[in-house]
């Protein structure tokens, strides 16, 4: 039993880490639908590296490329900053000129910001 | 000249066409009518030209005009990188399941960057684009496989665990043993004490 990383169980989450999904899958981790994950992907891929094996050589996104567990926390980024700054537009924009905003990203913080703003969400709509 | 005659006249598609330019200015939508701006319109010629897949539908181009193309491997150099990079990716995985086995975090993270930047620097565009799949592939059989590991690690280690269990049950036995031989002694010690008073 590894105590120090949290037992076996973590262990073997920490490796199998690549996973398939499908866009349902990645949409649902994201909370979004899949519309709005297309629109996510379809910005991301002509100005972040990790996405450009989604550029379709005839425009848009290459739709048998698939997403992996890996990609999920720097889509959560780019749901972040649409957030913060409330058009996908402006945040293309943003990705242009600072890609490494939304490429060199410290996991662990963007999914506790990703959690907290979640739940703010959640509650502004119930008092609403 | 908008974007739909632009395409015409490169042979290529309007969207791609659409993402380059949003790829140039993203704060602009860009629309299949929309005009191409003049100083744009050199950087997105020379865009068209990088891209191989506008020479293959433009054959007679092609063949009047060479243009600069990727440069692609031959298939036995391919085949060789593949086979170099199954090798690679065997010993990587080998050791991957070593360290999983002896639970070192920091060595299977390292080995699994060291994948990731194998794939990235030793290949082209190309290969890499032919290995995808490959590793995918592979990958879900890694997956398979750690998870066997993992099964196979957790009944080892009951199966130690039992024996521990097993080896404190016989301590406690040899344990009493000693005891009852230490008594039996005090008791031969006692008579003959008795028998000495």
């Amino acid at each position: 039993m590894n105590k120090r990383f949290g037992g076996d169980h973590y262990v073997a989450n920490i490796i199998s880490a690549e996973i398939l999904l499908s866009r349902k899958e990645a949409a649902n981790a994201i909370g979004v639908n899949e519309k709005t994950l297309h629109s996510y992907l379809d910005i991301a891929r002509l100005f972040l590296d990790r996405f450009k094996r989604f550029k379709s050589p005839n425009g848009g996104v290459c739709g048998s490329e698939k997403l992996t567990n890996w990609d999920i926390p720097y889509l959560k980024k780019i749901w972040l900053m649409v957030q913060k700054h409330g058009n996908i537009q402006k945040v293309a924009v943003l990705m242009k000129s600072n890609p490494e905003l939304f490429d060199s990203i410290d996991i662990g913080s963007v999914e506790e910001e990703f959690e907290l703003n979640k739940k703010l969400k959640i509650e502004r709509r119930k008092a609403s | 000249m908008n974007i739909k005659e632009f395409a015409t006249m490169a042979n290529c598609e309007v969207g791609f066409i659409i993402d380059e330019l949003t790829s140039f200015n993203p704060a602009f939508r860009w629309k299949a009518t929309s005009e191409i701006p003049e100083e744009l319109k050199k950087d997105l010629m020379a865009r068209v030209d990088f891209y191989p897949e506008s020479e293959s539908q433009s054959s007679e181009q092609q063949s009047s005009t060479p243009r600069p193309s990727i440069k692609r491997a031959d298939p036995a150099t391919l085949q060789e990188a593949i086979a170099q990079r199954r090798e690679n990716s065997e010993t990587i995985k080998l050791a991957l399941l070593d360290a999983l086995n002896n639970q070192h975090i920091a060595y299977i993270v390292e080995l699994a960057i060291k994948n990731a930047l194998n794939l990235v620097d030793t290949y082209d565009d190309v290969q890499i684009k032919v290995l995808h799949q490959d590793i995918a592939q592979r990958n879900i059989k890694i997956q398979a496989q750690i998870e066997a590991l993992r099964l196979e690690n957790q009944t080892q280690q009951i199966a130690r665990t039992n024996e521990s269990a097993q080896l404190m049950g016989k301590s406690v036995v040899t344990q009493s043993e000693s005891q009852k031989s230490l008594q039996e002694s005090m008791d031969v010690f006692n008579i003959v004490m008795q028998a000495i008073a």
